[in-house]
């Protein structure tokens, strides 16, 4: 199986490289290799996710190639978090593939490197090294600026400017940001070089803690340095007008994957580093992001009436439910991130490839352009209707999920700013419902405008992937534990912070304010079986382990602050 | 072999597999469609009174349980409560939901969209289900949420009217915004109390020891839920406008099962209101209000369906209000008979606006008692019924409510007397100008002829059922075996008698000679009139605050980020850099005499280091 993994990885930009050899005799013959190679990629993926251990916690099917010495290894490797973002990575992929039919020049070109895209984010989600996660994180916002630049339209009247200006914005951000992880990254390298190991990282850090001061530094940079790429508040400038810019299968795969790569990033890499003491700060800088990102840009998203700049903001101003979840700093807002990395993009994804199947038919960006949609093209209309009702979190897809898990984690933070966060959180779901209904009801509604009346339904092949996209989103919202029965083990202490409560479902509650209304006490401290005022004796120890035995703290970096 | 356990299951999927397979398989066959949907709700109800006989002879159901949701720290389990209550409830809506579905058939009749629209009648009843049988607040939220899009569906089920389009709409947004309430409610009940299960919490909650603002918060924003389902004020609007729907959807969803989920819900978790005085007074003000508001309103409507919706909010508001009284009995009680008479009077309207060619305007109608006597006979006992006329069923459970009143809070009686004037005056004047006298406008009322048997089939069973449902106080016996209405002499029932037949008796004194329109009504009443017909300008002020304050702030979040954040952030960034970009471009402008000069000056600042 840790082959199969190398392999995946692998497979598209070995099918990139042979393809660059290849004359360009036609386009479509690219554009099928791509959707052969991303097909091949899902396929594995999925084989990949039905064998991981559901028992098991830690990483599976590893594999170790050592590249520089024993301190800068290339370990691949898939654990429960990861191994959503690498199935993510594969649909979109292949969806992207499917859907993408906007791109009619120098088509050759467009399918390999966009070959080059998804294996670096397959890359990026199954590494296992921290450097080798910035190489491909960086590798990926440079292949998206060629795309962009190179295939992308604005729909504005003076296209060539604004793309060019919207792929220059996304990597200049991007390139900024990056530096910021980049000087993240080697701060941490000079403290502690074997940390750079992902898993080993714990260990490590457990033999040499890190001063608190570079701990905080190295969070920081990570977290403005991924901050960028998840378009955070106040660093999304770059991305509504990049989205809106970008061909249908980039768009799809930039909201889709590169934003859900970097609350990866966040999720797996910066937070764990944070300092017990630096926790309460951290959580409040997220959720102040947070609240931004839902309500100040969910407001201007209600403003928006060109469709795929809807479709954009809406997507960045929901990066704030992956920041509020990354605030509440325990298992369950971690869990619903984990899930919503999966169910965000796929339905970005969705929104984006179904809106590039009306633009390229109609030339049309405005809303007010559309209407009877239903009428006209059922199979679109009800499509577009569903991928609607799964963004604004209906239940039965996997947006709603994921959505509960991060309002309940960070409900469960317990401080009174965070729950006036969560109403934020779930005010924003009302703002959602507002200009997404909105959008379906000129859309697909009302009598059949003079522009919906040339659209026609789709291809078999398109159509197998929106339903693909859909199939997605029902399965992981019908049957959550496809996920969380592989995350419940993956943050059994939330990096250096103490583990929420023993495998009693009252623990992690009862840890809270048993007055119910505000107590400013840290996240999650304490634990039912534990005796009162037992700060300094919480166990990292995670259900799994030893929930039987919770007075013998297990040695971990939660005494070493 | 299969317990009556699994039989919840089975009531519960058996409507979504038939939706499933209508909307993937069966679209374009009509009938095979209708034949699967009336077939799973059928079984439904037969199940349903299975369950019931099993639960009157107290045998215990328990429906296996599956982990639905698996955190570490967290375990979600999907089960299903099968008590007095649902048990009552399920009959409820499978019995009132079979009849309706037979009636669609001839009320759907030629439709484009049959298919599709018995797809998403099925889809309404599991989610309904899924309310009645929710073990725990995440499950009972997330059939909340599909009743709420089910209802979406139906509602702009002509999705190319505009105005349809837009009811639906509106019905999903102001529902979110209850929602709103009910999900911070949920969250603050799960995370102090530690679960989620309605069982548990309702053994737990009254010993947790919380303090009075932390019960009365969890209470109020639980109630916030009920709100925007069951449509009280200040969340009332949706539902006069839901009347875009189907007939049948109107009777199913907006009268009889959906908008009483609001209230169900509130039955569900009494435990948790009454751990709040304040917050039960709200309520029950809340109800009364809204009863006392919506009646007034529907006095001045002349779309025979919008009389019956501003009725059903006023009926709803009755329910409300018993509930904030503490009589969750008296209000499923209510709950009940509502269910059958205002189904039948919505199915009796639907019979109307099928002969009469889709006119809803009440003042265009007249004279169909001689042309329609089935449809005419069942709506004036649906009519009675609501009224609260002995012997049928309305009055038994509107004078529970009121005697409840009579114990506990007077003013609120008052307003319950005066609400039930108003109901039979309105519903008189409907009956009366609809039925009876000669038609008014003779191209639509004047060759309307009875509708068939599919149609007035149901109405017959309901009517059936809205005269005898409350004889005996059935249904709260069987709620509570210990209940016994409070006794107040049979001179207090018949004052409670004499005030709707005092309404009746001004609407045919007012309309009894064939007025044409409202004029005599706009005169007696002055401006009064005008603020009713305007339904008290809520909606107005609705659309104010969402077009200017909402609409107001996104605009200038909108210019925000463009001046501040793109402008002086970016821009300055970007300029920064052009400015220095600037700067050292004048280094090398390639004049030789600049050169020169930054030379000397250049040799002037060393040798001027040096010999410092």
């Amino acid at each position: 199986m840790s082959d199969l993994l190398v392999i995946t990885v692998l497979l598209p930009l070995a099918m990139a490289l042979i393809g660059v050899t290849v004359p360009h005799f036609s386009g479509r013959l690219f554009r099928l290799i791509a959707q052969v190679t991303t097909g091949l990629t899902l396929v594995a993926s999925l084989v990949l996710f039905a064998h991981l251990d559901r028992a098991q916690a830690g990483v599976q099917f590893a594999s170790i190639h050592p590249w520089l010495g024993q301190k800068l290894q290339f370990t691949l490797g898939l654990d429960g978090v990861s191994a959503l973002g690498f199935v993510l990575a594969a649909l979109v992929g292949f969806a992207g593939t499917l859907l993408g039919r906007d791109v009619r020049t120098r088509e050759k070109q467009f399918h390999l490197l966009y070959l080059v895209l998804v294996a670096g984010a397959l890359g990026a989600f199954a590494v296992r090294n921290l450097f080798f996660f910035y190489f491909f994180m960086e590798f990926e916002v440079l292949v998206a600026y060629v795309l962009i630049a190179g295939w992308g339209r604005a729909g504005q009247p003076d296209d060539s400017v604004q793309r060019e200006r919207a792929a220059l914005q996304l990597s200049l951000f991007a390139s900024a940001g990056a530096l910021l992880a980049l000087l993240g990254i080697l701060v941490l390298f000079s403290f502690a070089p074997d940390a750079l190991d992902l898993d080993a990282q714990a260990a490590a850090l457990r033999q040499t803690p890190l001063p608190a001061a570079a701990a905080n530094a190295i969070v920081l940079l990570l977290a403005v340095g991924f901050g960028v790429l998840l378009s955070a508040w106040p660093l999304h400038i770059w991305a509504p007008p990049a989205y809106a810019a970008a061909p249908t299968a980039l768009a799809m795969f930039s909201a889709g994957v590169l934003k859900q790569l970097a609350a990866y990033g966040l999720l797996r890499l910066a937070l764990p580093l944070l300092p017990a003491a630096s926790a309460p700060l951290a959580a409040r800088l997220l959720a102040a992001a947070a609240v931004m990102n839902i309500l100040y840009l969910g407001w201007i998203t209600l403003r928006q009436t060109d469709g795929k700049k809807l479709i954009a903001w809406a997507s960045v101003s929901h990066a704030g439910y992956l920041l509020l979840g990354l605030a509440a700093l325990n298992s369950i807002g971690a869990q619903g991130v984990a899930l919503m990395l999966f169910a965000s993009g796929v339905s970005a994804a969705l929104l984006f490839g179904l809106w590039g199947l009306l633009e390229t038919q109609t030339g049309r960006r405005e809303l007010a352009a559309y209407g009877g949609l239903a009428r006209r093209a059922p199979f679109l209309g009800v499509v577009f209707t569903m991928a609607v009702l799964a963004a604004l979190g209906l239940p039965g897809f996997a947006n709603f999920v994921s959505e509960i898990l991060v309002l309940l984690g960070a409900w469960l933070h317990g401080a009174l700013w965070m729950r006036l966060a969560v109403a934020a959180g779930v005010w924003g779901l009302v703002l959602t419902a507002t200009y997404f209904l909105r959008a379906v009801r000129t859309v697909c509604f009302g009598p059949v405008s003079n522009v919906t009346a040339k659209v026609v339904e789709p291809h078999a092949v398109e159509k197998f992937a929106l339903v693909l996209l859909l199939i997605g989103l029902f399965a992981a919202g019908v049957w959550p534990r496809l996920a969380t029965d592989l995350t419940k083990h993956s943050f059994p202490s939330f990096g250096n912070l103490p583990a929420s409560g023993g495998n009693t479902r009252a623990g992690i509650f009862q840890a809270l304010d048993n007055e119910g209304g505000v107590t400013r006490r840290p996240p999650l401290g304490g634990r039912s079986v534990a005796p009162a005022g037992t700060r300094e004796t919480h166990s990292a120890v995670g259900g799994a382990s030893s929930p039987a035995n919770p007075s013998q703290p297990e040695p971990n970096l939660a005494g070493k602050r | 072999m299969l317990t009556n356990g699994h039989l919840v299951w089975l009531i519960l999927f058996a409507p979504l597999l038939a939706a499933g397979a209508i909307m993937l398989f069966t679209r374009r066959l009509p009938r095979v469609s209708a034949a699967l949907s009336i077939g799973a709700v059928v079984l439904g109800f037969a199940l349903s009174l299975k369950l019931f006989v099993a639960v009157l002879q107290g045998q215990p159901v328990v429906a296996p349980s599956v982990v639905w949701l698996d955190l570490g720290v967290l375990q979600l389990t999907w089960a299903a409560t099968v008590d007095r209550l649902s048990a009552l409830m399920l009959l409820v809506v499978t019995g009132v939901g079979a009849t309706i579905h037979v009636y669609s058939l001839g009320y759907m009749r030629g439709d484009a969209g049959f298919a599709r629209f018995f797809g998403c009648l099925s889809l309404f009843m599991f989610s309904m289900l899924g309310i009645v049988l929710a073990a725990n607040f995440i499950q009972m939220f997330i059939f909340w949420e599909l009743v709420g899009v089910s209802s979406y569906l139906l509602i702009g089920f002509w999705f190319e009217r505009p105005s349809a389009a837009e009811a639906g709409k509106k019905a999903f947004n102001v529902n979110r915004i209850g929602d709103f309430g009910f999900l911070l409610g949920i969250l603050l009940v799960g995370s102090v109390a530690g679960t989620f299960n309605f069982a548990e919490l309702a053994a737990k909650w009254p010993t947790l020891g919380l303090s009075a603002g932390t019960l009365a918060l969890a209470a109020g924003l639980i109630f916030c839920g009920a709100v925007g389902k069951s449509a009280q004020f200040p969340l009332h609007v949706w539902l006069p406008d839901a009347m875009e729907g189907p007939t049948p959807v109107s009777a199913l969803i907006h009268a009889a099962t959906m908008v009483a989920a609001g209230v169900y819900m509130l039955c569900r978790v009494e435990w948790l209101l009454v751990a709040s005085p304040e917050i039960m007074n709200l309520i029950a003000w809340t109800g009364g209000l809204t009863a006392l508001m919506a009646a007034s309103i529907a006095v001045t409507q002349r779309d025979i369906k919008r009389i019956l919706a501003y009725s059903t909010l006023s009926q709803l508001g009755y329910m409300v209000m018993a509930v904030g009284l503490g009589a969750t009995t008296e209000a499923m009680f209510h709950l009940t008979t509502h269910a059958f008479f205002k189904a039948l009077l919505f199915l009796g309207a639907g019979s109307v606006i099928i002969a009469l060619h889709h006119e809803q305007d009440i003042f265009k109608m007249g004279g169909l008692a001689r042309k329609m006597p089935v449809t005419f006979a069942t709506f004036l006992i649906g009519t009675l019924a609501l009224g609260g006329v002995w012997p049928l069923s309305g009055f038994y459970s509107k004078d529970a409510i009121l005697l409840a009143e009579m114990d506990k809070n007077l003013p609120l009686l008052v307003l319950a007397l005066v609400t039930a004037g108003l109901t039979g005056f309105y519903m008189a004047r409907a009956l009366i100008v609809a039925f009876l006298g000669q038609a008014r406008d003779e191209k639509v009322a004047g060759h309307a002829h009875e509708s068939p048997l599919v149609v007035t089939l149901p109405l017959v069973l309901l009517a059936v059922l809205a005269v005898v449902a409350g004889w005996h106080d059935e249904i709260p016996h069987f709620l509570k075996p210990e209940f016994h209405e409070h006794d107040h002499g049979s001179l207090v029932l018949l004052g409670f008698l004499a005030i709707p037949l005092t309404g009746f008796a001004v609407a045919a004194l007012l309309y009894g000679r064939g007025a044409k329109d409202d004029a005599v009504l706009r005169r007696l009443l002055g401006p009064l009139y005008t603020l009713l017909e305007n339904k008290f300008y809520v909606d107005e002020f609705y659309l104010f605050l969402v077009d200017r304050v909402q609409g107001g702030l996104a605009a200038v979040c909108e210019g925000v980020d463009f001046i501040v954040v793109r402008g002086l952030g970016v821009g300055g960034v970007s300029g920064l850099a052009q400015f220095a970009g600037w700067c050292v471009r004048q280094l090398q402008g390639g004049y030789l005499r600049f050169y020169l000069l930054f030379t000397i000056l250049g040799i002037a600042a060393v040798l001027i280091w040096v010999g410092r």
